[in-house]
């Protein structure tokens, strides 16, 4: 006999997964019916709008092919390494600036105003210093690096009182404030930060690959898609990178929510 | 000894203690009653150096141990770490390992204190209070939460370790059995 709990979770599951086949059956009918419409007195305009199983047959045969799915590895590597090596500098820059005045002086403004520029500003200056195959893995490090630093340096730097006031008397060492105190407070919100970051450094990416073209990649595809006025491929593309970016985030989320729950010091 | 001497202390434009003077002898404990607001927090606070005075001297320790009205423990870590997480020598973790065991806290030492319940974190906040060996203990309501046989082992751990060694004890308590535990000399503030 199947138990309470067992049969409620089920029952949750499916809501879940039949809500996401209803939103999704709902925008793609969407798209099918603006597709239609933008088409309705000119077929050519279906080149522009194609409709959603024409994006879908394309994705089919291209999907699979030795070509396409080395440029999603190109991709991915590339978007990947810019990404840990982003989110290592974020972490030792928020470490950084939180414990040493001078550096926070220093380095805090230059990471804002990194923030605030453009991705393709930062691309196009980039593209002068570095060859295309690591320009993108280089405007996502740049990408990612400030948003992480900032949540480090906030999370490090959010009072904690009543712990604090229990380690200043048991006196504890700058290491254990550190580990036990600072980093469990500020998890929650890294977390989300990277997660965000993730997301940033997908579009900077591939952003970054369409205007340098390397020989391998999405953006170079998307780029070529748009040069022969074959759209289908760019939808696609776009397809396959946001079926990858949320396979990564849903992995991303499980993992760390595992690591929160364990470290957490909120009841 | 702890002492206060003609304290004064105001939380901005409002005054909490004005020329207060308070004495704990060594090895006797002195329980502060009074209505919320009257400044029994504020007295242990100045006491640990947490606050200072507007006016007045005020004579706590170098090294105080304190069981804080929140348990402050770390959720996230388990009992153990928690109790062994200040600067203690190998003699005083051993100890601090035997006092956990007559806490009767031994079966939930590798547990996350989230886990635990309320009584259980009140016994490992006091454990880690005893086991760091301070020189005067600072109590806010220390058995908040304890069931009575547990009440009485704690008070007993809590006298054999500060009293008895010729260590103050300050505390503020709104029961007055919990009071009698430690033989506390009330002290009223109003």
């Amino acid at each position: 006999m199947i138990s309470t709990t067992s049969q409620s979770k089920f029952r949750n599951i499916l809501l879940k997964t039949l809500k996401i086949i209803a939103v999704t059956a709902f925008w793609i009918l969407v798209w099918e019916a603006v597709s239609r419409f933008v088409a309705r007195d000119n077929e050519t305009m279906y080149l522009l709008l194609p409709r959603p199983v024409t994006v879908f047959e394309t994705w089919l045969d291209i999907a699979f092919t030795a070509e396409y799915l080395a440029a999603v590895g190109k991709t991915l590597l590339r978007v990947f390494w810019g990404f840990i090596l982003g989110v290592a500098l974020g972490f030792g820059f928020g470490v950084a600036t939180y414990s040493v005045k001078i550096v926070d002086i220093l380095l805090s403004p230059l990471l804002k105003m990194i923030r605030a520029v453009p991705v393709v500003a930062i691309t196009i200056l980039f593209f002068a210093l570095f060859e295309s195959d690591a320009l993108p893995t280089s405007v996502v490090v740049l990408m990612v690096t400030p948003l992480v630093w900032q949540t480090v340096h906030d999370g490090l730097s959010a009072p904690n009182t009543e712990l604090m006031e229990m380690a200043k008397i048991y006196r504890l060492s700058g290491f254990k404030v550190f580990t036990y105190i600072k980093l469990p407070s500020m998890l929650p919100s890294l977390v989300t930060a990277t997660v965000n970051a993730l997301g940033l450094a997908w579009k900077s990416g591939i952003a970054a690959e369409v205007i340098c073209e390397p020989r391998v990649g999405l953006g170079t595809i998307l780029i070529e898609g748009k040069g022969m006025i074959d759209f289908s491929s760019v939808y696609a593309v776009t397809l396959t990178v946001v079926i990858l970016s949320l396979v990564i985030e849903v992995l991303l989320k499980s993992l760390s929510k595992k690591f929160v729950d364990l470290r957490r010091n909120d009841a | 000894m702890i002492e206060l001497k003609n304290v004064s202390f105001s939380y901005g434009d409002r005054p909490i203690l004005d020329n207060f003077s308070l004495t704990v002898p060594n090895g006797q404990c002195v329980c502060l009653k009074g209505p919320s607001g009257c400044g029994k927090t504020t007295v242990l606070r100045l006491v640990l150096g947490l606050l200072a005075p507007d006016s007045g001297t005020v004579l706590g320790a170098e090294k105080p141990s304190v069981v804080f009205q929140e348990d402050r423990l770390l959720n996230g870590f388990s009992l153990k770490t928690n109790v062994l997480l200040p600067p203690l020598t190998d003699e005083q973790q051993a100890k601090a390992l035997l006092l956990l065991q007559e806490a009767g806290l031994s079966d939930a030492l590798g547990k996350k204190v989230r886990a635990l319940s309320g009584g259980m974190k009140r016994r490992a906040a006091i454990v880690r209070a005893v086991a760091f060996q301070g020189d005067i203990l600072i109590l806010d309501e220390p058995f908040n939460g304890i069931d009575p046989e547990n009440k009485l082992k704690m008070a007993e751990m809590i006298r054999r370790e500060f009293l008895d060694k010729g260590k103050p004890v300050l505390m503020v308590s709104h029961i007055d059995s919990d009071a009698e535990l430690l033989n506390a000399e009330i002290f009223n503030l109003s």
